[in-house]
């Protein structure tokens, strides 16, 4: 049984541009809106004063499932989700209050991470590779550490720079980190740093043959075809459609999802113009780690104390 | 130390202090005649977004540049017509430019690159190339400065000694002093004040949207959201820290744009075997920035007559 839904996300300050979670999150409810015939719509807050006004004004409008997108929104949410307790909530990267209308959609992106490290440390040729984040922030830090676990895992030698632009929307500052980490020694480097990504992307790109980005949340690798050697995606789309559908059949579940590898929730894109740049063994060690995160028998580390306490699987 | 301190450094402080310099010294020409102008970053965003559109439709960073400049010169036009004319308080002229620009440029962006990029356009434009530095590149020291940089960054650094030299010698020069400092006598000693004041503006539209245009055409090669990212703002304090001069505030934007490049390098290898936390180098432009100039620059004298 289907009925017709309406469902509408309010934006983080990141807003719907930016290539992100937003702009995945929003994908998500096109596609309920085509394959469920689902009212959509978002609201983008400027700042974090309208988190409370947008979720309430939606929820105010009759729409069935609203999503909070970001962690910045968990206290908003947990003020705004009991009074509306025929609307069901949903929470991306954050934790929802417990109630019954309310679902977090957690992502495991330490184990995507983990993958585009491995990926990176046995394609490096200078035996150093970059890292570069947005907000140093915990949420960042999954990526960080599920990344230098994966390069540690194929290349103990291989040495991580990492480095925070501070912010999300300074693409030239992104460049320029880009650009001091590739004249450190670097020739891949991963971003999660929204907007700013997209200037590690141009660096690659304008150093030429033999330096990459790794691209993050969205495909990117069509940024700069041949520059990007794989993004780690974040199918932040799938979790918001998936909860569209449930509250559609009537099947609503409260409580925690997370989405790993396991549930092709994270992982590396098809990777269109760099598959032939990279070796056969290479990708089977890549998809062997993903079989052992599938199988629970590599555990990629989030933080700093779990990445101390990690030892890499032989491959 | 070594591996810290070298020319490479100074070489991506230039580009990181770049738009900064061009933006302080807008506000400059702005403030200097008595205009206060917060509404730098407003003008730096419209100058990024024009400038990647004109270079994006026509494949010529040189149309992008005149683009910038002109949207520039408009947003500048707004203010100066707003404060002198219509008499608003310049701190809420500028805010509403600021809001304007992040407003129209995202919207812009949405209905004009935005759909290009869904039809799999790329919207990387043509930028300026690095300049060709052929001999120079043997000069020690000022070869490896030049190397990867463009026309914009060597324009930037002549540009305050220029001013500088403007604003001291030239009729045009004391008279701006001279409005800046007192519009009402300036006005019966025969002094033009609105057309300098118009003109002081129009130059502070120009530059900032020459800052922009840097982003777009010279860095990043591409507009994003909000990209402008603040600089607008570290640009005034610049002004600021640089006592209204166009050295001085040139030395300030430069300082910022070192510390940062500073910061980036340190995030990435330790000094003197400690790595330092990141949220701490995060800080460090704006902190090494205040502790530098308050040590050299003393008490800061805004022009008498500014926001009157």
């Amino acid at each position: 049984m289907q009925r017709r839904i309406r469902a509408a996300m309010v934006t983080d300050v990141g807003g719907i541009g930016d290539e992100s979670f937003n702009a995945s999150a929003w994908r998500g409810l096109e596609r309920a809106r085509d394959q469920l015939g689902a009212e959509v719509r978002y609201l983008e807050s400027r700042t974090a004063a309208d988190y409370v006004r947008n979720l309430t004004a939606l929820a105010r409008q009759g729409f069935n499932v609203v999503f909070a997108i970001g962690f910045l929104m968990e206290d908003s949410l947990a003020k705004v989700a009991p009074r509306f307790p025929k609307v069901y909530f949903g929470i991306v990267d954050g934790r929802a209050p417990n109630l019954p209308n309310c679902v977090s959609l957690i992502f495991n992106e330490q184990e995507g991470s983990y993958l585009v490290g491995a990926l990176a440390g046995a394609f490096t040729k200078t035996n150093v590779v970059g890292f570069v984040g947005g907000m140093n922030v915990p949420l960042i830090k999954k990526f960080e550490y599920g990344y230098r676990a994966g390069v540690l895992t194929t290349n103990p030698k291989a040495k991580v720079l990492v480095g925070y632009t501070g912010n999300w929307d300074d693409v030239s500052k992104g460049r320029e980190l880009a650009l001091t980490q590739f004249n450190q020694g670097a020739d891949i480097i991963y971003h999660a740093a929204g907007r700013c990504g997209i200037g590690v992307i141009r660096a690659a790109q304008q150093k030429g043959k033999g330096y990459y980005a790794i691209g993050v949340d969205s495909d990117q690798d069509h940024l700069a075809p041949g520059h990007v050697l794989t993004s780690m995606m974040k199918r932040v789309d799938n979790a918001v459609f998936d909860v569209c559908k449930r509250v559609a059949e009537g099947r609503f579940k409260s409580g925690t999802i997370v989405y790993g590898v396991k549930e092709k929730g994270v992982g590396l894109s098809p990777m269109r113009f760099t598959r032939k740049l990279v070796r056969d063994a290479i990708m089977a060690k890549i998809n062997k780690l993903e079989q052992l995160i599938v199988q629970g028998k590599v555990v990629p580390p989030y933080n700093e104390q779990t990445f101390r306490a990690f030892r890499p699987p032989k491959v | 130390m070594g591996e810290v301190f070298d020319l490479q450094l100074i070489n991506t402080a230039m580009r990181q202090s770049t738009p900064l310099i061009l933006a302080a010294l807008g506000g400059l020409m702005s403030e200097r005649v008595g205009v206060v102008n917060i509404g730098l970053e407003g003008k730096i965003l419209m100058g990024a977004f024009a400038g990647a559109l004109g270079a994006l439709f026509t494949g010529s960073p040189w149309i992008g540049l005149v683009c910038a400049i002109l949207v520039g010169l408009t947003f500048a036009l707004i203010h100066a017509v707003a404060t002198q004319e219509l008499r608003t308080d310049h701190i809420v002229s500028g805010v509403a430019i600021n809001l304007l620009a992040l407003g129209l440029s995202t919207y812009l962006f949405r209905q004009i690159i935005v759909p290009l990029e869904e039809q799999g356009k790329s919207s990387v434009v043509q930028g300026f190339a690095p300049i060709r530095v052929g001999w120079l590149s043997e000069v020690p020291i000022l070869g490896a400065l030049l190397t990867d940089q463009t026309w914009l960054v060597v324009f930037a650094f002549l540009l305050p000694i220029a001013l500088w030299y403007l604003l001291r010698t030239t009729r045009w020069g004391l008279r701006v002093y001279a409005v800046g400092n007192d519009s009402v006598k300036s006005r019966t000693m025969g002094v033009p004040v609105k057309r300098l004041r118009y003109l002081g503006v129009l130059l502070s539209g120009a530059f900032a949207g020459m800052a922009g245009a840097f982003l777009t055409l010279a860095s990043a090669d591409q507009f994003r959201e909000n990209m402008s990212a603040g600089r607008g703002f570290i640009a005034l304090a610049a002004l600021i820290f640089g006592r209204w001069h166009p050295i001085g505030a040139a030395l300030a934007a430069f300082a910022f744009g070192f510390f940062e490049a500073l910061q980036m390098r340190l995030q990435g290898q330790p000094l003197f075997g400690v790595q330092l936390p990141t949220d701490l180098l995060l800080m460090l432009p704006y902190l090494l920035t205040v502790i530098a100039l308050m040590g050299f620059l003393g008490r800061m004298k805004p022009p008498s007559d500014l926001g009157n």
